[in-house]
């Protein structure tokens, strides 16, 4: 008993207390089981500490799998099922073994999306060091889907130059890679291959989205592996970050929208604001497939299929907007 | 030899399953009934983002919270409430769930009379079971302040409850709004 409590008129307002103070009933304790488990499974703590990153080792086994063994310091790989752990580091340690991507004036990368606004469309970038061209069909699909068609409509189609800012003041042709982090070519080269180096490195970067730490470096990390030229090292590195991630589960095997077949991991983001995310990677070279949204019982919401990735000496000749000069490019008039 | 440290969830479990209940009491006491397992489940979404910088002794960290959390829901339902007014709404806004059960007169008319401060001072000791070091950090003071504060609100009190035979019986809930208005520094 508190001392104070020794006091009468305490004692008289402390029996007039109008919720003592009790357990829970089983509901109210279900119920607070299944948000402990969501805070700690779905997020981490927001910045994790450099002396508790510290303490984490990483280790080679025999040649194949890099384990990121979380050493007692818990932190970025505390809660991450094994099962999915080992997929990520499986297809990090086969990402670092496949060829550079080459050399080329742009890299080119086409994926397809499908979305609930969108029939099935194409984007295609061919990017420079500074500046690139876009051919994106999402215009032309969402209109498509509006109208009922499954036929995109070729004149609402434009390869559009994403160099056309450069002279806009505070504008900037440099192409940036991994989103929220905004990595330039030449620093794409600098990334460091430690993965705790380079967590700590992206944290750093990113800006903050207010959906948490854990989602800020999936959506740099993912970007990084689907539209970046990075090289067989960085790859893995990208891949130990994912797997480092709170939450991180495997959903198993399953087909991408190109009918390739691969491994889906997840991680459930809700409780930030956010849905389910899922990448589906082959783990024998380390390829990002395809990238996923699902709603809360798992049905898939939209897709964004990686189809072709590489380097290439051209790109095409950009078109005018389909408003004529100074318009929104990628919209109607 | 290595400093071996727990897993951050591992220790937020533990402080979680240990705090919950007293902290759902505590938003009970002076939130909305509708509003107290979702501003519970905020309290620890907060803990678990920031759990690098919750305090060691966590606990007053998450009474200070949880404290802010209802302060700003009182002020969100005094929005709505006269948004409502203004809107013409019929619905009586004025209606709180909780209120003191089976308490001698005297205590509700001194309850009623007591300012919003005295009583959240005593309400954590004398609801909440805090010691006077844990109510210090979650009202931002110093322990020696907050004794200060518990002995003048008590002594009021007991004066208020001196002087409260006979007087008329005012409506008297023991909610903390007013006191509650004030964020922590």
């Amino acid at each position: 008993m508190n001392h104070r409590m020794r006091n009468r008129t305490l004692r008289l307002v402390e029996e007039a207390n109008p919720v003592p103070t009790s357990g829970l009933t089983a509901d109210e304790s279900a119920r607070a089981e299944l948000l402990l488990q969501d805070l700690t499974a779905a997020s981490g703590p927001a910045r994790p500490v450099a002396g508790r990153r510290g303490t984490r080792a990483r280790a080679l086994v025999g040649g194949a799998i890099v384990l990121l063994a979380a050493a007692l310091g818990g932190g970025l790989l505390a809660t991450a099922p094994a099962s999915a752990e080992q997929v990520l580091l499986q297809a990090a340690s086969n990402a670092a073994l496949q060829q550079p991507v080459g050399e080329g004036r742009y890299w080119y990368v086409r994926t397809e999306s499908d979305t609930s606004v969108t029939i099935p469309h194409q984007r295609e970038v061919w990017l420079a060091r500074e500046g690139g061209v876009l051919r994106d069909e999402f215009f032309a699909a969402e209109v498509a889907e509006s109208e009922g068609s499954a036929v995109l409509d070729p004149a609402l189609v434009r390869y559009q130059d994403l160099g056309q800012h450069a002279d806009v003041p505070g504008g900037s042709s440099t192409t940036l890679f991994g989103g929220n982090v905004a990595v330039t070519w030449d620093e794409l080269d600098e990334l460091p291959a430690d993965p705790e180096e380079l967590s700590a490195l992206l944290t750093e970067r990113m800006t903050d989205t207010s959906h948490g730490h854990a989602y800020d470096l999936w959506d740099a990390a993912t970007g990084l592996l689907r539209e970046s030229p990075a090289r067989p090292e960085l790859r893995r590195t990208l891949w130990e970050v994912i797997a480092s991630i709170p939450g991180v589960t495997l959903d198993g095997p399953t087909t991408d929208a190109a009918g390739r077949d691969g491994t889906a991991v997840s991680v459930d983001f809700s409780s930030q604001r956010l849905g389910r995310y899922a990448l589906v990677l082959d783990p024998t070279d380390g390829t990002l497939l395809e990238t996923r949204y699902l709603a809360d019982d798992g049905a898939v919401l939209s897709t964004g299929t990686v189809i072709e990735q590489g380097f290439r000496d051209t790109a095409p000749t950009a078109q005018p907007p389909v408003c004529g000069p100074g318009s929104e490019p990628e919209r109607s008039c | 030899m290595p400093v071996v440290r727990a897993r951050p969830d591992v220790v937020f479990s533990e402080v979680f399953r240990a705090a919950y209940p007293d902290i759902l009491a505590f938003i009970r006491r002076r939130a909305d009934p509708a509003r107290v397992e979702d501003l519970a489940a905020e309290v620890f979404t907060i803990a678990w983002d920031r759990w690098e910088d919750v305090p060691r002794e966590a606990r007053p960290w998450l009474f200070g919270v949880a404290r802010n959390l209802v302060a700003n829901d009182h002020r969100s339902r005094e929005r709505r409430r006269r948004l409502e007014l203004r809107l013409g709404s019929e619905r009586d806004p004025g209606q709180d769930d909780t209120s003191f059960n089976d308490v001698a007169l005297d205590l509700r008319v001194a309850w009623a009379r007591l300012n919003d401060a005295d009583r959240e001072v005593i309400a954590l000791v004398a609801w909440d079971g805090l010691t006077g070091r844990e109510a210090a950090a979650v009202l931002g003071c110093t322990r020696a302040a907050f004794s200060v504060r518990l002995t003048r609100a008590r002594r009021r009190l007991k004066h208020l409850l001196d002087d409260a035979v006979d007087e008329p019986v005012p409506a008297v809930t023991p909610h903390l709004s007013a006191a509650l208005e004030g964020d922590l520094p």
